[in-house]
């Protein structure tokens, strides 16, 4: 029973390609659904994790894993986060183009950090256990 | 030989080349389209904007010119609007939760799936009189325009209100202008593919127009050419 990540990932992957077009669609909706809600836990951590960090390095934290995404996917939650007093920023000169925005958290963010992983940990558990206790029924 | 542009991006200055900044712009505007119903939407437009040029300074590394390149690596990390899913105040979002629902009805009965987020527009394109059945025709689905065209003339005979209805329908409903008004009236997604989509048939359409009107101008010029034919025989007397 033990897998790492990276396995059921690729398993979900080849399962995929002998399903049908709607249960490909569905599945795609629910992942979408999933990855959206844990994306804003992930970038909340790696920005809590440093002093400040700029906007590209949050991009290269999240690289090679399932929650992979574009640069501009980043610039709208960040925003939404600075503007719910979760995030800050202060600029600094760059060497190499347009000053930069550096995010750092605040207080209300780590509080709202620590909700949120408790909540996933919370959830991970349930999870495990319910899907634990269906494949043993079966 | 190529021509260049200078421009102001993220308060930077560029040089850049013509192709490559018709590029850049259309990426541009499909950004902007994208956000602009988005809390914040100056501020991120402008972050994107910022980055890109810095992206542009690294790539260019002292050249003076950006490229056709330049621009493409940077969309490639930036990322196309309909490639942004995972945001939930984006509009990727609304898009996504009504594909779910979508498949949750697809088990049911898939035939009476409404497509979403359509709009009713005046398809003055496809008209007879002002486009108000060919614009119902888009919204409702239906297959072919001369259905509604035909209640249309079958209401104007049997009442007095056909006529009132279409000019009522005419007034209210607004003429689809632009290639976002004609996605929004048939309910497709607003993105860089469909956009380019609309323009290929919007010139199709227009070409067919030109050839329309160029048969026609040689349909008089035939007509012409017989008449003076006629006079010239009248005058020579042949006719006589």
């Amino acid at each position: 029973m033990e897998r790492t990540n990276e396995n059921s990932y690729s398993t979900l992957q080849a399962q995929t390609i002998m399903m049908t077009e709607e249960q490909i669609k569905a599945l795609d909706a629910a992942g979408k659904q999933l990855r959206r809600g844990v994306l804003e836990l992930c970038v909340l951590s790696a920005i809590a994790a440093e002093d400040e960090i700029y906007s590209s390095t949050i991009q290269e934290k999240l690289k090679d894993t399932p929650l992979e995404v574009k640069e501009g996917t980043l610039y709208p939650l960040l925003t939404r986060l600075k503007n719910s007093q979760l995030l800050q920023y202060t600029w600094r000169e760059s060497t190499s183009g347009p000053p930069r925005k550096y995010f750092s958290i605040t207080d209300d963010g780590r509080e709202f950090l620590d909700g949120l992983m408790s909540t996933w940990s919370d959830l991970v558990s349930a999870v495990h256990h319910n899907t634990q206790n269906n494949q043993t029924n079966e | 030989m190529n021509k260049v542009y200078n421009i102001n991006l993220g308060g930077y200055p560029f040089t850049i080349d013509e192709d490559a900044y018709n590029h850049l712009r259309s990426y541009l505007e499909a950004i902007h389209n994208h956000f602009r119903a988005t809390e914040g939407y100056e501020e991120i437009t402008h972050d994107i904007e910022a980055r890109l040029a810095e992206l542009f300074v690294e790539q260019l590394n002292n050249r003076p010119i950006v490229g056709f390149q330049e621009v493409e690596d940077a969309i490639a990390i930036m990322g196309r609007p309909e490639e942004f899913g995972a945001d939930p105040m984006s509009e990727g979002a609304s898009f996504t939760e009504s594909g779910s629902a979508q498949a949750d009805a697809g088990g049911t009965d898939a035939k009476f799936k409404i497509k979403t987020g359509k709009r009713l527009y005046r398809d003055t394109e496809d008209s007879v009189v002002g486009g108000v059945a060919a614009g119902l025709t888009a919204y409702f689905g239906i297959a072919d325009p001369i259905w509604v065209r035909l209640f249309f003339v079958l209401v104007v005979i049997s009442g007095g209100i056909g006529i009132p209805l279409y000019l009522i329908l005419w007034a209210l409903m607004p003429e689809a202008k632009t290639a976002g008004d004609r996605l929004a009236m048939r309910g497709e997604p607003i993105n860089i593919s469909n956009i380019s989509k609309i323009i290929t048939e919007e010139f199709e359409h227009l070409s067919e127009k030109m050839t329309e009107l160029g048969e026609e101008l040689a349909g008089k010029k035939k007509v012409r050419a017989k008449m003076t034919r006629t006079t010239r025989a009248l005058r020579s007397g042949s006719l006589l």
